[in-house]
Order: structure tokens, then sequence, then C-alpha cells
């Protein structure tokens, strides 16, 4: 059946392909009985052809796509300027950070007192327990430590060996030793790769068959420290600097 | 990490670029200034090419760069200028619909000249030039000239059936007064 009234948007939507089937159908049936709807929608149909072929596009001109190509080639350069910018910053600060942690982290001293207490309470434990030396030095060995260690037989002086671990001294790799002396008091012993130079200035030096020690107080312990080649050695014991250091003179020999 | 800028630049030339006539018509029409056409073409493809993440591959890039191209126009140079260049919307309607519609002329309408329809579209109000420009011209659909215009699909239906209205009244109108469409008959 024909509608009787007049199409209006209905033919618009028909050119425009938003018409569901049925309403398609409908919409197309009135358009064959009726002229005037007819007309509109040739009217409509002109007015889009015409639109299309008076505006399409025509080619840009070559100096537009010229300009284009010219500020995208700009645009590459500022961001290429903007990341190596801002990679150049983040390597400053990252640097800067790095200064600062360094700056932060504890003199040797005091990283060797406080790996003393944590021997002494308890809080870091021994890998390897063993009163004997030669075991100790092949642990050690064992353990990837990057130079010989010489565990020393301090049973002269009363102390004996009880066992070791591998420690991390600021970050390097440390063999670490534990005697217990007479009286029941912990002497701590490390050994790893550094030189004096890294120490801090103000310490009592003393000098022994040609060896030169520097003690420090620290943390509530003593620590005396020497070279032996490539390596820095530090005793460490809650006991007063002057018997510390006759331990270390005992200990120390010279490469 | 993003993309090296120079892989960024060869997969923008090949998926923008090829729409660098469309958008330069586009900017033409609608800045009708062929220096503000190419700084306004410019821009459009500077922010595209920044923002060329944020196109997703596979949709309407044509219709993404006429997205920005309108945004940039309606934000700078319509915004700045502030030129009424177009006869107001209500002015328009109510000269055109005191020449009524030619109805059953019988036969095929004319065939308006470019010059005649360029004439016709200068006139129309801005907003109905742009969606004129985007579903007619550019064959966005509704959905995509809607998005572009930051407006409901339903306006865009109703701004394009006046403006195709418009136009057909104006280049009627103008065949009137230059003597070669008769009188229409009277009608509904």
């Amino acid at each position: 059946m024909n509608d009787t009234r007049h199409f209006d948007d209905e033919i618009q939507d028909l050119l425009d392909g938003r018409l569901g089937e049925a309403e398609r159908a409908r919409v197309e049936e009135h358009l064959a009985g009726c002229a005037i709807c007819a007309a509109a929608r040739e009217r409509l149909v002109g007015v889009k052809t015409a639109t299309w072929r008076a505006l399409r596009a025509e080619e840009a001109p070559s100096r537009v796509s010229a300009a284009i190509a010219a500020a995208l080639d700009r645009e590459q350069s500022a961001v290429r300027r903007r990341r190596w910018l801002a990679a150049a910053a983040a390597a400053l600060l990252a640097a800067v950070a790095g200064l600062v942690t360094l700056a932060r982290r504890p003199a040797l001293p005091d990283a060797a007192a406080s790996d003393f207490a944590r021997i002494a309470d308890g809080s870091v434990a021994l890998e390897m327990s063993t009163p004997d030396a030669a075991v100790l030095e092949r642990f050690f060995e064992a353990r990837g430590i990057p130079f010989r260690t010489r565990v020393l037989d301090l049973g002269m002086m009363g102390y004996r060996l009880i066992g070791g671990r591998v420690q991390s001294l600021r970050g390097r790799p440390s063999a670490l030793f534990v005697y217990r002396g007479p009286d029941g008091r912990l002497l701590v012993c490390q050994m790893y790769r550094g030189t004096l130079e890294e120490l801090p200035t103000e310490a009592r030096h003393f000098e022994h068959g040609g060896i030169v020690f520097r003690a420090y107080r620290r943390g509530g312990s003593t620590q005396v420290f020497w070279q032996e080649g490539e390596v820095t050695c530090v005793l460490v014991s809650d006991a007063p600097i002057e018997q510390v250091v006759p331990l270390a003179f005992a200990k120390a020999m010279k490469p | 990490m993003s993309e090296p800028t120079a892989e960024k630049r060869e997969r923008f030339e090949k998926t923008a670029l090829p729409f660098l006539s469309a958008v330069h018509s586009a900017a033409r029409r609608l800045t009708r200034n062929t220096e503000d056409a190419r700084e306004l073409a410019q821009e459009t493809f500077l922010r595209a090419f920044r923002a060329f993440e944020s196109f997703r591959p596979g949709t309407n890039c044509k219709a993404w760069l006429l997205t920005i191209l309108y945004s940039i126009f309606v934000n700078r140079y319509h915004k700045a200028k502030r030129t009424p260049r177009t006869v107001p919307l209500d002015e328009l309607e109510e000269r055109l619909a005191a020449a009524p519609e030619p109805a059953e002329s019988g036969g095929r309408p004319p065939a308006w000249s470019d010059a005649e329809v360029e004439a016709a579209f200068g006139r129309l109000p801005e907003g109905f030039q742009a969606i004129v420009l985007l579903v007619d011209v550019e064959e966005l659909t509704y959905e995509e000239a809607a998005v572009a215009l930051s407006v409901p699909v339903g306006t865009v239906r109703s701004r394009l059936f006046r403006a195709r209205k418009l136009l057909a009244a104006a280049l009627e109108d103008h065949a009137r007064r230059a003597g070669y469409l008769g009188r229409p008959r009277d009608h509904r």
C-alpha cells in the first residue's frame, strides 16, 4: 500500500543508505507512485552530485606538500634534540644520584664495625664453621673470593678460629673469619681488594715490621687496617685499640 | 620507549600523506584563503604526526585527519578572526523559504556549474559547510562526521539535510534570477 503523505527526511536517508530493508522498500514504493517525492529525490541527487563534483579535492600544490615535509623535518630534529637532552639529563641525574649514594655509604671502618656487631649479635651467621684455617681458605677459594686468603692461626695469642663467611663490604666481596678469644671476646678479620687510601684520614697510625696500621674506634669497636699487596685486611674487636693492634701486628705479613 | 622518529615518519607518510589533497582542499574550503589553507593543512599534519601513536590502524585515517583539521580551524581561525563571512542561518532559511521548491518540474534538474555550487556553498553557515564537506564531499559516515565536529549523530543528520535543501534552494534561486529555470508550480 502506498503512503499518502509526502516523504522528506526519508528521501535523504534513502540517498545516504541509512534505511533498513523494510523502510527502504516502503519509501521506494512510494517514490515510484509519487511524482512530487520523486522530483524531490531528483533534486537532492542533483545537489549531492553537483556538490561532490564542484568541491572534491584537487591535488594539493607542491609547495604545500613541501611545507609539510619541512615542518615534519623540523619536528623530527626537535624530537631528536629533546630525546638527546632527556637522555643527557637522565645520565646526569644518575651520576649525581650515584655520587650522593657514594657519599652516603658508610666509611669502611663503620662498615667493618657494623659487620662485627651483626656477627656478634647473631643477625649474620657463619657459612662455614671450622677451627681449621686450611679448610676455611679452601672455602673462600670455592666461593670465588678473587684473591688468595691467608687465615692465620692466632692460637698463640689465645684466639681460636671458629669459622667464616663471604661478606660484602661496601659492595665488594670480602673473606670474613671469626676468632674467639680467651675471655669469650670475638675477633673478626676481613680481607678485601682495596687500598688504605680509601680509609678516612683521621686515624691512629702504627708501624710494625715495615707495615703501616691505621686504627679507628667506630660503633663501639676497634678497627685496625693494614695492606697486604692488593688486599686490605682489617681486624675488628670490641677491645680497646691498644689490645687489638698487637693482634694485628701478629697477623700482618709482608706480601 | 617511543618509536624511533625515522620509522614513525615512514609509517606516517605511508598512512596519512595520501590524504594531503583532501586535507588541503577542506582547509581551502573552510578558510577561503590560500595562505591560511596552507598553514591549516601544515598544522594538521604536524599535530597528526605528533599524535600518531593515538591513531588506531585500520580506522579511517582521512576522518582522523579531518577531525584534527576541524578542531584547529574552530580554535584558531574561526575563533581568532570571528568574521561573519556567511549569512545568518535564520535569514537564509527565511529568504529561501519564500522561493518555493520546483515540483514535478518534469525531466532532470539542471546541471549546476561548479562556480554556482561553490558560490552557494560559500553562503552556507560555517557548521553546515563543514558537514557538507565531510559527508557529501569527503564521504565520511555520519558517525565519523559527528566525531570530527563534536556533535551528536542526530545533529549531523539534521544539519546535513537542511544544508542540502539550502544548497538546492540557493541554486534554484540563482537559476531563476539568471532566467534559466522556470517559475515553479504551486505545490503541496
